[in-house]
This record gives C-alpha cells, structure tokens and sequence, in this order.
C-alpha cells in the first residue's frame, strides 16, 4: 500500500529534475495559452490593435532607410533596394531584440503565478519568445509583400529562413532564459538589459550591409552571433554569397547560450518561489 | 475511507533569513560591496545570517476522500506546507508522495489579467491552475452561472467589482478537476452569502470522493467542513486527528499563546501580548477583560502616536475598529520613541468564535507599520458569566453587556 510506485509523483527534497522535462511536454499548452494573452493583452485599448504589429517594422525601416541611404549614403548589397535589406535584417534582429526583452523581464511580470501554482518555470521566458515569434512570421508575410511592391521577387533560397528563424529562435530562448534567472536575482538586469540591446544595434548589421566593414575589424566583428544570423536572412532574401564561418559561430555561440542559459535557469528556478 | 493519496514522510523547509537585508533579491552593487568587505573585516555578513525553519520532519498520511483542516497560528507553516504540496517550491529535507492531480488555489483569480475579458480569463484561469482547454469549456457555463456574471462576460475584469472579480475567480477554482485539492484561505474574501456558498460547493467537491486539504483562520468553516484537521505548531506536527479533539487541542495550544514577538529589525512594533484579566489568564469569555500590550521600538521619534486596532471574526469581517483619537484621552503631546502602548477593554462585546487583530500604528504623519492578524485569540462560550441563556449565533455577533431592560405592568 504504501510502496512508491503506488503514486503518481514522489517529491524529494533535491530531485526535481527527473519530472521536470517531462512536465514541460505536459504543460506545452499553457504554453500557448500565455503566448495567446501576451498577445491579446498587448494591443488591448490600442486604437489601431493588431496593426502595430505591421506599422513598427514598416516604420523602423522607413527611418534607417532614410538615416543609412539616404543621409549617410550608405551602399546596399547588390542590387537589392535598400528598404529591402535594412527590413531582411530587421526580421531577425527586432525578434531577438524583442524576445530578450520579454523574456527577461517575463519572470518578474509573473512572479504572481510563480508564487501561487506550480508549472515548469521555464515556459515563462520560452512563451515571451514565442510571442515575438509571431511578429516575425507576420513580418515575414509583411516582406513578400514589399518584395513584389519592388519587384524583387523571392527565390529558392527562401526556403533556408526557416532554419536561420531556428537558430535566433534558440539564441533568444537561450539568453532569455539566462537574463530572466539573472534578472530575479539580481534586479539591475532590468536595466542592463536595454543598453545591451541598444548596443546589439550598432553593432550588428541592421542599417548597414557586412560588406561595410573594415577588413581587419571582420574577426571581432563576427563573433557577435547576431551577424550570422542576419546576414543568413539577407542571403536567403536578397542573394549574394554566404559566409558560413560567420554561421558556424552563430550556431556555437547559440548552442552555448541555449546550455548555459537552461543550466543557470534550472539551478535558479529551484528557489525562485522563495527569492522572488 | 479509501487509501492514502497524500503521504509525506520526515518533510522539512528551511529559509535563511538574512537579517541585514530581508529582501532575498540583491544589486550587484550589494553583492561588490559584499565581496570587498569579505576582505575588511572577514565574517560581518556571515554572523547574521540565520536559519528558519518553516517546517521540521513532517509526516503524516492523508486517505483519499478525506477533507483535511490544517489549523494553526500565524507562521506556524500551513502555507509552507500547502505551497511545498503544491510544488510551488521544493521541500529542503524529506519527501512527499502524492496520487493523482493535484492542483492549488492559494489565491482567487490566480491568472487573472486585467485587460481580459471574463471569458477569456476563465479559459486563462483554468490552463494556469492545470484544466485542460476541454474540461475548461465542459464546465464553462457552470462557471459563469455560479459566479454570476452571465451579463458581464465581454467586458475586461479590471472592471468587475471586487466581489464580481472574487465570484468569478472562486467559481473557476470549485470546478476544477483535481483528485487533491489544496486551498488556502480563500474564504476570507467576499460576501458571507457567497462564502456560504463556496463552503457548500468544496462539500460537495469532497463528498466527490477527491481529497481536499483546507488552510483557513475560520474555525468555524473547518469545523463545518473538514473531518479531520492537523494543527501545526512551529513548524512541527502538534496534533492530527478528528475535527472535533483537533479544535479542542488547538485552543490549548493557544492558551499559551498570547505572546507574539516580531523579530524583524524594520519594524517598530516588537512584541504584542494580550491577556484577560491577569497577565497569566487567557480565558477570554463574552464580557470579558481584553488587554493588549504593544511594545515599540522605534528608530525615531513617533510625534503624538496612534494606535489603532481592527479585530475580525473568522469570516475576515471587522468587528471593532479603534484608536486612541476616537477616545478623549489622546496622546497628542506625548514623544514615543521606545515604550509600551496597552489597550484594555474591559468588557468584550464579542460572542464565541475566533479572532484576529490586526495593528496599525502612525503618528501625525499617517500610518506607518499595518500589522494584519498580528495575533488571534478565541472567545470561549463555557462559563460565559453575563450570557446566562445561550445566545442565538445566527443573530448575535456582538453583545452589549449593559443594557436597560424595564418592564411595567398595569395590571391584569
């Protein structure tokens, strides 16, 4: 009567792991259901709704179109329209910039939930991700669109973004995971974190091409992951030739971050109810 | 009787309480700080941290089908226990088997966003406290007629009424399709009809044949719900058995209870006893002595201080409400910086039942320290020496010990 396998879950002091990524699949749909109310929450009393979604990235193009090409007279990436190529980087690089956002401030907007139920902590930051990740798919309908506008229509390569939105996927889930433990413990992330993205900004090639860059600055330059990732957006949208060094660093840097950040994450989630 | 679905064996939660900073989250600026005087002056930080120990090897076996009260003062670890069943966070020592779902409700409205609607926060509500999206529907129109807001579906919670908000957030929760069910308090919210209502509903839930474990201050609700109850007493098991011998052990236990101390450097008030008419007497009867004595101290100057004491019955609902501004005597010239305020009531309105105080302290400035359930007491009904016929419980809640009663006859 009273043997273990007689219950469903046993509680052990130190022993969590075991259940845990089993309890993430059992969970997946709240997993949803939180991606469904960040984004029904997010335009509730707007006036214009869901089309913000469409008018931000529209906007943020006009403006580096017009500060890069215009003013700066920055050159393109071959015969690609700049408005075209300033808006291939900013698919990936306003998701990342987004979900690290998000996800690092997401346990603390949660922490009502964390202190009164119990799931998987981790779906907490992993859903902020997957909230920017439906902007990016509606930007992404959103370029097609400017691409036949301009006449610059799409070709096979395309078919490669849904493996570069993989790899920014798991490079957000990675850092957001690492950030929000950060974040709980120690509260100035939350104001570390939009300088950090400010400075992602610069140096990353959203505005301006990688061909830009000075030669001997290229080493540096690419250990930012953020530069493989986007130049892989701007090869498979714009074409030109890809450099997979710049790739293969992305996907370490990504692998990297993903085992840290679900390391860190892990150790801290055992006692966020207390510290929170 | 069927058998144990919840067993727990030698469970034990440990907090490290620092008492420097009782915020547990840091700066990096506190945590450099921190590192650098490591090398001044070597263990200044380590001395005052201390151990707490919530809950110390804990075990017990609860039968499934069985509603559990779990009774006991403030921090003598129910929450603890409640959260640690629930997973919310994880025991330090020991263990805890369970069968079967498992789902709790700490809070009304857990999940609730503002901006939502109410029906899209009964589909929220449901998936954060673990029904899945089927059940949450099969049950949707139960919901929404036992919380009573069938007109108010459409519109964004934040702008129900609190007693909307808690119906509806108490609704989604007595629905819920959990063989345990661990619920804390909630019943101190709302309306007594609803909360009448909600006692009914979790009798029903339990007569279902699904375990429920009970934390409440109202005695009265675990006395008529729950056929056991456990008492905690700092942490460690003190007594678990039938309702009846739990209440009776609970109230001994609480004879000599009337002394709480508040350990934390922040606040002013530092201790709050209370007695009958001797300092050693803690029978409190219907017309009765209460004294209280509130010690303070405080880091500055209180300019003419106020303190203020609210006492509620076990349904959270007010009683009395006083301070020292309402009587004539006022301390408005008086300079407290260390002291003792006492309070004496010298015949107690309340009828049997338990309560709580609450303390609010402040000075010209306004309120500075609120002490809720600083500590509660019983009034007894045994050897009530101004009630001679037993009062009627649905229709008194307070009695006036002085009152004129005349009577003329003109003849027959």
């Amino acid at each position: 009567m009273n043997r273990d396998k007689d219950y469903d879950l046993i509680i052990e002091a130190g022993k969590s792991e075991l259940n845990y990524w089993k309890d993430i699949l059992k969970y997946r749909g709240l997993c949803y259901i939180l991606v469904w109310r960040d984004i029904k929450v997010r335009y509730k009393q707007t006036l214009i709704g869901i089309a913000w979604s469409v008018l931000r990235p529209l906007l943020t193009m006009l403006i580096f179109t017009i500060v890069f090409s215009r003013i700066a007279n920055l050159p393109s990436e071959g015969s690609a329209p700049y408005p075209i190529m300033v808006f291939a980087a900013l698919l990936p690089w306003h998701f990342f910039a987004n979900a690290l956002n998000d996800s690092a401030n997401s346990l603390i907007g949660n922490q009502n939930l964390i202190t009164k139920v119990y799931f998987p902590r981790l779906l907490i930051p992993v859903s902020a991700v997957m909230t920017s990740l439906v902007d990016m798919l509606i930007s992404l309908i959103l370029l097609v669109i400017l691409m036949c506008f301009y006449g610059f229509l799409p070709t096979w390569r395309f078919l490669w973004i849904p493996a570069f939105m993989m790899i920014v996927f798991f490079l957000a889930i990675g850092a957001g995971a690492l950030l929000s433990s950060f974040n709980i413990k120690y509260r100035d992330f939350r104001y570390i974190i939009p300088f950090l993205i400010q400075l992602g900004l610069f140096i990353s090639p959203v505005g301006f091409s990688s061909s830009i860059v000075p030669e001997q600055w290229k080493a540096v330059y690419i250990l930012n992951p953020m530069v493989g990732i986007i130049d892989g957006f701007r090869w498979a949208i714009l074409g030109g030739t890809l450099e997979w060094t710049a790739i293969l660093i992305s996907l370490m840097v990504t692998l990297l971050l993903l085992i840290s950040g679900l390391f860190y994450f892990r150790k801290t989630e055992k006692k966020i109810a207390d510290i929170i | 009787m069927g058998k144990p679905v919840i067993k727990v064996e030698h469970l034990g939660k440990t907090y490290r309480i620092r008492s420097r900073d009782i915020a547990a989250y840091r700066s990096i600026r506190e945590e450099l700080v921190q590192a650098f005087s490591v090398f001044k002056k070597s263990n200044s930080f380590k001395s005052k941290t201390s151990t707490f120990h919530a809950l110390q090897d804990l075990s017990f076996s609860v039968d499934e089908g069985s509603v559990l009260g779990l009774i006991g003062r403030n921090g003598a670890g129910k929450s603890t226990l409640l959260k640690l069943l629930g997973r919310i966070t994880e025991p330090s020592s020991g263990r805890i088997k369970l069968k079967g779902r498992v789902m709790s409700l700490l809070e009304v409205g857990t999940g609730f966003h503002p901006e939502l609607t109410g029906r899209e926060n009964i589909f929220l509500s449901g998936a954060i406290l673990g029904m899945k999206r089927q059940e949450v529907r099969r049950s949707f129109d139960e919901i929404v007629q036992f919380a009573g807001v069938e007109k108010f579906l459409d519109t964004p919670v934040k702008r129900y009424s609190s007693g909307m908000f808690v119906r509806l957030g108490f609704a989604i929760a007595a629905h819920l399709q959990a063989e345990i069910l661990l619920i804390d308090e909630v019943l101190a919210v709302g309306d007594i009809e609803f909360q009448k209502r909600c006692l009914g509903k979790i009798g029903e839930v339990a007569k279902g044949g699904r375990t429920v474990l009970f934390v409440s201050h109202n005695l009265g609700a675990i006395e008529q719900l729950c056929d056991s109850a456990m008492v905690l007493e700092k942490g460690k098991l003190a007594f678990l058995g039938s309702i009846s011998e739990a209440l009776r052990a609970y109230r001994q236990f609480n004879k000599n209870a009337a002394v709480r101390n508040f350990i934390s450097e922040q606040q002013v008030i530092k201790k709050v006893s209370i007695c009958s008419e001797k300092p050693d007497d803690q029978h409190f009867t219907t017309g009765s002595v209460l004294h209280i004595d509130v010690t303070i101290r405080s880091e500055r100057v209180l300019q003419s201080p106020v303190l203020g004491i609210v006492v509620r019955d076990h349904y959270n609902v007010p009683m009395i409400g006083i301070n020292n501004r309402h009587y004539k005597l006022d301390f408005e010239n008086v300079r407290l910086k260390s002291g003792m305020i006492s309070i004496r009531i010298p015949h107690l309105p309340l009828v049997a039942g338990a309560y709580s105080i609450d303390l609010f302290l402040g000075d010209i400035h306004g309120d500075f320290e609120v002490l809720e359930h600083a500590i509660d007491f019983l009034v007894d009904n045994t050897g009530d020496q101004f009630v001679h016929a037993k009062l009627d419980k649905r229709l008194n809640r307070v009695f006036i010990k002085n009152v004129n009663w005349e009577i003329r006859t003109d003849g027959i």
